[in-house]
């Protein structure tokens, strides 16, 4: 939405006025274009964009490789940040509306930054009966985070997860989708040091 | 004393999945070469002979599937694995491609010599990254040394959604788009991937056809269950003692199942409850413990065997929070598209959890069973279609739980 409003707001300052309708303040709509400036300014500098394009470009030839081309730019950036959407759209020849309903569609993919660590709990029946909750808060508590948060030294991201198949010891979680079965909350310090080791 | 009867994992722990030869060694490729030799209709016809049906969930024919993909002209058919195995206490999949992916690829080359397919994809549930690279391994392996024909295989990912073990929203996601079902007819057979007749078939189907085309159609369909023969991989989680994965045959009841290889009930509690084949799969209690879990039987006591998972509960356990976390999974699950199932799952889960915080009332157990019946019969995919069994299961069996939630309510008011 932030991103949407800037272009119309760029290339029709009128428009302003439009996007103040949709809920938008004044105020959100200037923060917003700062934001977006600042991180053009970065992505340009950084030759990002060329670098989404280049993630992208190996899966244009594979028949329906958006999805491949997604897990490729979130496999290096963490996320699905919107330009390198853009960017899939243009070279899949797709609308950037269409790009952006695969990339919001499957839980795996996040369109907002997150960790460098993604900690997943598995909320599914056969984990929840084995104390699923108690991890969790033992997770949310050793971070400072709640569920769905990102901790301040941007090194872990709490999400939930249906089953991921490791049910052999509940309950389950992956850490950037490797799996730790059978974890209890007493784990949760040990595991989390290991990765802050790394 | 019921014993597993391992068909499928038949090299489970003993050859290193990495290393070809060892597979070649134990008989490996030698039902595709066989294949090779037979007419493609024979393939089709010794499948179809064996009575293997479908281990995905829906237990359709395996060989008449083949058969109608390969009657269909066209320049182009494919050979789709689906490895997305989302249903939860669920990982036999897992446990073939991880550690014998020879079966799966020799199944899947069978299957496209047969209907005259020369591509093949597995679509993998992107929460098994793990397993790219031995598929990947195993794929190049067997193609260096020639054995596929002119059979190719890719491996892709999914990125988390569970309709997409649907098989249209499978292929949908195949194509890079949202993983979507749409309505059959056309079934994929005749119209799948990129609009071309497309096999799709679980892992564990293909991987018991070259045992099948090896050992004969005779062999397999005397074993177990006459109606849906051969064996089924089951997965155990809840309060049993062995929490593992067993092959069976398919004639084994539930209570072999727990009671025996299971290993009984942790903690010598008294058992309450089984949710057999995964979050789509009703609550099963201890009076119909004696279904075998073939196909048929299961649907005999308006149960499914689905996914194979047997997710065991003993008696202090919270069936009304239970059916909440249940509920719960396809709110998250449903992918929107139509409206019953969107609305339906959202107002079910919402109901349990009033129910479970005390604030439910007689009325609600009625609109539970109006909703349920009413999402059974219009929503579009098999999604929102099973949503309510578990529910309705836990209503039908498990009704003094709900009342007494319920009558708890009372007495707070
Ligand atoms: C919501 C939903 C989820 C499904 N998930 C899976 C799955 O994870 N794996 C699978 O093989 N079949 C799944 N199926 C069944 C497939 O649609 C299809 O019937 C199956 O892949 C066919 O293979 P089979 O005949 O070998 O069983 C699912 C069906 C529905 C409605
Ligand atoms: S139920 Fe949690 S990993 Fe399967």
């Amino acid at each position: 939405m932030g991103g949407d409003c800037l272009h119309i707001v760029l290339q029709n300052p009128k428009s302003m006025v439009a996007c103040t309708c949709f809920g938008l303040r004044m105020g959100d709509i200037l923060r917003l274009m700062v934001l977006n400036l600042k991180s053009i300014y970065n992505i340009q500098r950084g030759g990002v964009l060329v670098e989404y394009k280049k993630l992208v470009d190996d899966y244009t030839s594979m028949p329906g490789g958006l999805i491949e081309a997604f897990h490729a730019i979130q496999n290096e950036h963490g996320y699905l940040p919107e330009a390198a959407i853009n960017e899939a759209a243009e070279a899949f020849k797709i609308s950037a509306a269409e790009a952006y309903g695969v990339a919001t569609f499957y839980s795996m993919f996040s369109v907002k930054p997150r960790g460098k660590y993604v900690i997943r709990i598995c909320r599914s029946a056969p984990c929840h009966v084995e104390g699923a909750q108690e991890v969790i808060a033992a997770l949310e508590q050793e971070l400072g985070i709640c569920m769905g948060g990102t901790s301040n030294d941007g090194l872990f991201s709490l999400e939930f997860t249906e089953c991921v198949g490791q049910c052999q010891e509940r309950p389950v979680i992956t850490i950037n989708g490797e799996p730790y079965a059978g974890v209890t909350p007493g784990d949760v310090p040990g595991i989390l040091n290991e990765i802050r080791n790394k | 004393m019921v014993k597993e009867n391992r068909v499928v994992l038949r090299n489970h722990g003993e050859l290193d999945p990495l290393k070809i030869d060892e597979y070649i060694a134990r008989d490996g490729y030698n039902a595709l070469k066989k294949a090779f030799n037979m007419g493609q209709d024979d393939v089709i016809e010794e499948v179809k002979a064996s009575k293997l049906r479908g281990r995905g969930g829906a237990g359709f024919s395996c060989g008449l599937k083949w058969l109608f993909t390969k009657q269909v002209e066209a320049d182009q058919k494919y050979v789709v694995c689906n490895a997305d195995e989302g249903e939860p206490g669920t990982y036999k999949d897992r446990m073939i491609m991880q550690y014998d992916p020879h079966t799966l690829i020799e199944g899947m080359a069978i299957c496209g010599y047969a209907v005259g397919a020369d591509k093949g994809y597995i679509y993998c549930r992107g929460e098994y990254p793990y397993i790219l690279d031995i598929l990947n391994t195993a794929i190049g392996q067997a193609a260096e040394k020639g054995l596929l024909g002119d059979f190719s295989i890719e491996v892709r990912y999914g990125a988390g959604a569970y309709v997409c073990g649907e098989e249209t929203a499978l292929l949908a996601s195949l194509e890079g788009k949202r993983g979507e079902p749409s309505c059959k007819p056309p079934y994929p057979t005749v119209e799948g991937v990129w609009k071309k007749p497309t096999v799709v078939n679980n892992v564990e189907t293909f991987a018991s056809v070259p045992s099948i085309i090896n050992k004969g159609a005779e062999w397999y369909s005397s074993i177990g269950d006459p109606d849906y023969p051969g064996t089924k991989i089951l997965t155990l989680s809840g309060d049993v003692n062995n929490t593992t994965f067993f092959e069976v045959p398919t004639d084994t009841t539930l209570r072999e199942v727990i009671f025996g290889l299971g290993g009984g009930m942790k903690d010598g509690k008294a058992f309450k409850a089984a949710q057999v084949g995964g979050n789509s799969g009703a609550f099963v209690p201890e009076s119909l413990l004696d279904t075998p879990i073939a196909f048929d039987s299961m649907e005999s006591i308006s149960a499914t065997l689905g996914s194979g998972a047997v997710f065991v509960l003993d008696e202090t356990r919270d069936i009304v929070d239970v059916s909440c976390r249940v509920a719960g999974f396809f709110v998250h699950e449903s992918c929107g598209k139509c409206a019953p199932c969107r609305i339906g799952t959202t107002r079910i889960h919402e109901i349990i959890e009033r129910i479970g915080q005390g604030r439910g009332n007689a009325a609600d157990l009625v609109l539970l069973k109006d909703l349920g019946s009413v999402m059974a019969g219009s929503c579009l995919c098999g999604l929102g279609q099973a949503a309510p069994v578990p529910i309705l299961s836990v209503l039908k069996h498990f009704a003094e739980d709900y009342d007494a939630a319920i009558a708890r309510a009372g007495e707070v008011c």
